[in-house]
């Protein structure tokens, strides 16, 4: 079986629209305050923050300044990504699909047209086909809305779309928008810390949300061996999805099914857990997940000393719903790539939060494999594991 | 062509076949039709689902633990519990992490988030309600199912415009290939909304379809292909290419069944698969509205799947979206060179 190469990406972010200028922000490691989302029938809940793209932002990527819509972040940073990988152009004979995962869709764009009293609604999740429309991509066409999970979990089907021979390259990854009902619900439920996102911190309250578009370009290795001057950047190893089954909305406090799909990620990669360099992990900044997720870490890999590195980095860009996952995964690509650790966000650790952070930039980081975690509503898990381009599975 | 000749086929655009699902039970509960007896009654491709309150969740799924439900989870939750009952399985069966929850659906959230807009109009910022306001989440009507069946392998939710449903059987029969499980209870639900759907002149309406997938023998009957493309001039062959391998595997008159939310687009299609069968000899009857037939969203390509199965005769079952993108499914009754 061709292995699956990392050959593109392409990022939407409040850190910056591509990977270089969201590199440089992280390596400094100072978290940008939270803002005001701009959009303006937020009505009550508009003075709640997050880390949102400013209205000159959303209109410089194609998005509507007052109310984006995450199919638009979704085309412009596939586009980049397409475009990094060599394939805006002559990509005859290739079969690309297009697998995008969404929480919330184009949900604000279906609310402001009902707010216009529009006689006719349109379907609100459409990130999929509009990327593959826009891009003229005619490989398979999948949206997955896993709710905070949704980006990690369509890397994961395009690797499947890929190892059956179904596409030869897939667009994949994540986009969400601002969503008034997203934020409406997350504020009745408490769940929200004006004061920023702090994962593992031991003041956290809560999360906060983030917007964008996070998308890499997967493909085969036998396929990419026929592009001349272009590299990959990391190596798809594989992946492990579970379900809690448990709560509607917490994670389960046994952290059973995250402990399996985080350790199947690691068994179908082939990798031992010494291997792995760095975890990114889901860390929304919320009590309950930050100390399930860090029990089934220290679980797998032990006391915090003996661990990978964690790098939370909702604290830099805030829960980007189905972006998020994916956007972890592009991270830990570059991770890889550059052989750089970015630090932490700075935070007080909490007791029950035993998980190894860096505390500066770690240069000539010599990591071989990332894994990366990503949760949701529902009880959905997924990880992911990467590898350095020829390093042993 | 033998089967063995079939999955020699491994031509880099024609990826090797997986291995066919077979479908142990299957579930509709649609407006008027709450069993696969009804269903084969029904008058497809004319069967239009009608609007208002017609579906009792208490001969389902009983009389509690379902108050906060959305319509979607109680309608998924009840067809699962139909489609394990069909399958002569138990609830039991459905629980652990053999067992994975693939749903397919296009406007389960539609009246949740209307119900948010409207509690906050009406109270204010604290109008919502904790136990309602998590259903702002797509992927939670199927995951308040997988919670009643304790079904641990995977809860996915798929969401593209009219294919999703069947993307849904694409999606297990990659996880049962890939060995994540053993078993996928696949398929799509969708709740009833309020306003007509741009560029159709229907509006959504409630329905559940379930099938009980698991591996079958490589010649074995059940769904012998499931694939995602996007159509366009340049891809057409290419789809012939695997719709007419999946006609090989399967026995005449075929079933076409196409489902789109413009006649031209579903009639090419169908068209195109009238075509790729009569390049292999296979007689086929087809099974295409001439008005509107997407009120159902992603459950509406499931329809004449579920018919097909309940009938037992082969079908070419494809859903295409606005954007071209294609989901088409195959199912043998039997197989012919087994």
């Amino acid at each position: 079986m061709s292995e699956i190469l990392v050959t593109g990406l392409g990022v939407i972010s409040p850190l910056g629209f591509d990977p270089d200028a969201m590199w440089s922000r992280l390596k400094d490691g100072v978290a940008p305050a939270p803002n005001l989302s701009g959009v303006s029938c937020f009505d009550v809940l508009e003075k709640r923050k997050g880390y949102y793209l400013s209205a000159a932002q959303r209109e410089a990527c194609g998005a509507s300044p007052e109310s984006a819509r995450a199919s638009d972040y979704a085309i412009a940073a596939s586009r980049r990504a397409l475009a990094d990988a060599g394939l805006d152009d002559g990509r005859e004979g290739l079969v690309i699909g297009a697998v995008i995962g969404s929480g919330m869709g184009d949900a604000q764009h279906w609310r402001d047209s009902r707010i216009a009293a529009c006689d006719t609604q349109d379907f609100i999740f459409r990130c999929a086909e509009r990327v593959a429309a826009a891009l003229d991509l005619d490989g398979p066409v999948l949206e997955v809305s896993t709710a905070c999970a949704a980006g990690a979990y369509a890397i994961a089907v395009a690797a499947m779309l890929l190892r059956s021979g179904e596409a030869d390259v897939v667009v994949c990854g994540g986009a969400d928008a601002p969503s008034f009902h997203a934020l409406a619900a997350f504020n009745r439920l408490g769940a929200l810390d004006d004061a920023g996102c702090r994962p593992f911190d031991a003041r956290r309250e809560g999360t906060l949300f983030g917007e964008g578009a996070a998308i890499l370009v997967l493909e085969r290795a036998d396929v990419f061996r026929g592009r001349e001057g272009k590299r990959a950047y990391a190596r798809f190893a594989d992946f492990g999805m579970s379900c809690d089954g448990a709560h509607p909305t917490a994670p389960a406090e046994d952290g059973a099914q995250l402990h399996r799909a985080m350790s199947a990620a690691i068994r179908r990669s082939g990798v031992g857990v010494d291997e792995i360099g760095v975890i990114i992990p889901h860390a929304t900044g919320t009590q309950l997940n930050d100390s399930v997720e860090s029990a089934v870490i220290s679980q797998i890999f032990g006391p915090a000393p003996n661990q990978p590195w964690s790098l939370p980095l909702k604290a830099y860009v805030g829960h980007g719903g189905g972006m998020s996952g994916a956007l972890s995964a592009l991270v830990a690509t570059l991770i890889i790539a550059r052989d750089e650790l970015p630090p932490a966000a700075p935070c007080e650790r909490a007791n029950e939060c035993d998980v190894r952070l860096p505390k500066a930039l770690i240069e000539r980081a010599a990591i071989e494999h990332a894994l990366v975690n990503a949760s949701a509503f529902g009880g959905a898990n997924v990880s992911l594991l990467f590898g350095k381009t020829g390093a042993a599975s | 062509m033998t089967i063995e000749a079939a999955f020699a086929m491994s031509a880099r655009h024609n990826p090797p076949l997986l291995v066919p699902l077979a479908i142990r039970g299957c579930a509709a509960l649609l407006p008027g039709i709450t069993s696969l007896e009804a269903l084969r009654a029904a008058e497809l491709p004319n069967y239009r689902p009608t609007p208002g309150q017609w579906f009792d969740p208490k001969p389902f799924i009983g009389e509690r633990g379902h108050k906060y439900y959305t319509g979607a989870a109680k309608l998924v939750s009840a067809a699962i519990v139909t489609a394990l009952d069909d399958a002569r399985l138990t609830a039991q069966d459905a629980a652990g992490d053999d067992v994975g929850i693939a749903i397919g659906t296009n406007f389960a959230a539609h009246p949740a988030l209307a119900d948010i807009d409207a509690s906050m109009a009406r109270a204010g910022i604290d109008g919502l309600s904790p136990l309602t306001a998590p259903h702002f989440s797509v992927n939670l009507s199927a995951c308040l199912a997988g919670i009643r069946t304790a079904t641990t392998g995977f809860n996915v939710t798929l969401t593209e415009p009219v294919t999703a449903g069947l993307s849904a059987l694409v999606f297990a029969r990659h996880a049962i290939a890939g060995g994540f499980v053993q078993r996928v209870i696949a398929g799509a639900c969708e709740e009833e909304a309020d306003t007509p759907l741009i560029d159709a002149a229907t509006t959504p309406r409630s329905g559940a379809a379930i099938l009980v997938l698991e591996r079958a023998p490589k010649d074995g009957a059940g769904i012998v292909e499931a694939f995602s493309m996007r159509l366009t001039e340049s891809s057409e062959d290419r789809f012939l290419r695997r719709v007419s391998r999946a006609c090989q595997m399967l026995s005449g008159p075929i079933l076409i069944s196409a489902t789109a939310l413009r006649q031209a687009a579903r009639e090419q299609v169908a068209d195109l698969i009238c075509k790729a069968a009569l390049t292999i000899g296979l007689r086929s009857e087809r099974l295409v509205s001439s008005t509107d037939d997407c009120s159902l969203g992603a459950v509406s390509p499931l329809v004449p799947l579920a018919r097909a199965f309940a009938d037992r005769r082969d079908a070419i079952i494809v859903a295409r979206s606005a954007a071209d993108a294609v989901s088409v499914v195959a199912f043998a009754s039997k197989r012919p060179c087994a």
